[in-house]
């Protein structure tokens, strides 16, 4: 194929828009949600009490720290969406997101005797988190790395590791609402932990799905 | 702000709306202008220019694929450096060559409006090949016989429709097909 009959096809082609990441996201986001809403709802179901819980310090801390992975995250899948950004410039604020969990770990060490701390920060069923987590990120991961595939990221594993950051913030998000285990060291542990396995999860399938 | 910075951006911005005349002549000034970058990083890696223009159109699809991701109230030239930047890196890897001098960014050069007589790309070809049939008979039609949607739609006995899908979907896996090769 010459140069020029490739030209008059695309030119043949140019009516047709192509999918941009951020309307992508708009749509696919909450449409994932709603999965993992309905798992949820399925498998786990809300904390009983949920509403005491809203006026404790840790809880609030707890679903603040997932949103803020998030959202951060999601707004950075728009940064690395277009192909002049550099992966590494997105990244390199993200250690910010930790610092609210830091400043509660030290209240934590304030409010806790020290025999106590162990107890807390392995809570009851840890290992609900790491499966949990995951599981209620699968459907916005989808939706994250389909967005992200409209654009064109420089590099396909650190546009999927975002992806996988921001679903991994999702599912956190949506499995805080039954987790009783509210102490910034469990959700340091555990919580960090499982947001990280989605966020490999999703360097993997970016490198496979991403590429263009 | 450069003359080629302006001509182009505009002819992006114009061609955004549905300019049909716009995008053809915005293609084909770009063709020129990534056969120069191309042929000269090249050469600057130390490799002969024998695949320049594989990896011309290889860019020129992705520009075509990928056109949203350019913002318009950014410039377009650092966008395009950085759309067949990406092309090239990949190109070079997938060939098994060293990247020699880092392709930090892209020098200005004169456009190189002709392609090499007797080079002729083939990568496109070899993908086309492989396509489903509907698709590959669809981008055939369009690109070799240079036809139109109505008349490929005529001359195929589809719906017009189904041609512009069909031409789309082809596209989209010729890109990624080239993406995802291994010429050895």
């Amino acid at each position: 194929m010459k140069t020029e009959e490739l030209i008059g096809t695309l030119v043949a082609d140019h009516h047709r828009k192509p999918l941009v990441t951020g309307r992508t996201l708009c749509g696919a986001v909450p449409l994932a949600l709603l999965v993992s809403a309905c798992l949820f709802a399925w498998l786990l179901g809300a904390r009983p009490d949920f509403g005491a819980a809203l006026t404790s310090w840790r809880y609030l801390l707890k679903l603040l720290m997932a949103a803020a992975i998030a959202a951060t995250a999601t707004a950075c899948l728009l940064h690395l969406a277009r192909p002049q950004h550099r992966a590494d410039s997105a990244f390199r604020w993200l250690p910010l997101l930790a610092l609210p969990l830091l400043a509660g770990f030290v209240m934590e060490m304030a409010a806790l005797p020290s025999d106590r701390w162990l107890t807390a920060a392995i809570g009851n069923q840890p290992y609900f988190c790491l499966i949990f987590v995951p599981l209620l990120s699968l459907a916005p991961l989808a939706a994250t790395l389909w967005a992200l595939r409209q654009g064109a990221p420089q590099s396909p594993g650190a546009g999927g590791a975002m992806a996988g950051l921001a679903a991994g913030g999702m599912g956190a998000v949506v499995f805080a609402l039954h987790c009783d285990n509210d102490s910034p060291f469990y959700v340091a542990i555990w919580y960090l932990g499982a947001i990280g396995i989605v966020t490999l999860l999703g360097t993997f399938l970016g490198r496979r799905v991403l590429r263009w | 702000m450069s003359d080629l910075e302006q001509e182009l951006a505009g002819w992006m911005r114009v061609a955004r709306d549905g300019d049909e005349t716009a995008y053809r002549h915005l293609l084909g000034a770009l063709a020129g202008l990534l056969r120069g970058w191309v042929r000269r990083e090249l050469s600057r890696q130390g490799y002969g220019v024998a695949d320049a223009e594989d990896i011309v159109q290889e860019t020129l699809l992705a520009v075509h694929l990928k056109r949203e991701t350019w913002d318009a109230d950014r410039a377009i030239l650092p966008w395009l450096r950085a759309v067949t930047r990406h092309k090239l890196i990949d190109n070079l890897r997938r060939r098994g060559r060293r990247i020699m001098v880092p392709i930090d960014d892209l020098v200005e050069v004169l456009p190189a409006p002709e392609a090499d007589e007797g080079l002729s790309p083939a990568a496109l070809d070899r993908h086309l090949a492989k396509l489903p049939s509907g698709q590959e008979r669809v981008v055939r039609a369009i690109s070799v016989d240079g036809l139109s949607i109505s008349e490929t739609a005529i001359t195929l006995a589809m719906k017009e429709g189904a041609v512009r899908v069909a031409l789309h979907r082809g596209l989209a896996a010729l890109a990624k097909a080239a993406s995802r090769d291994d010429p050895s």
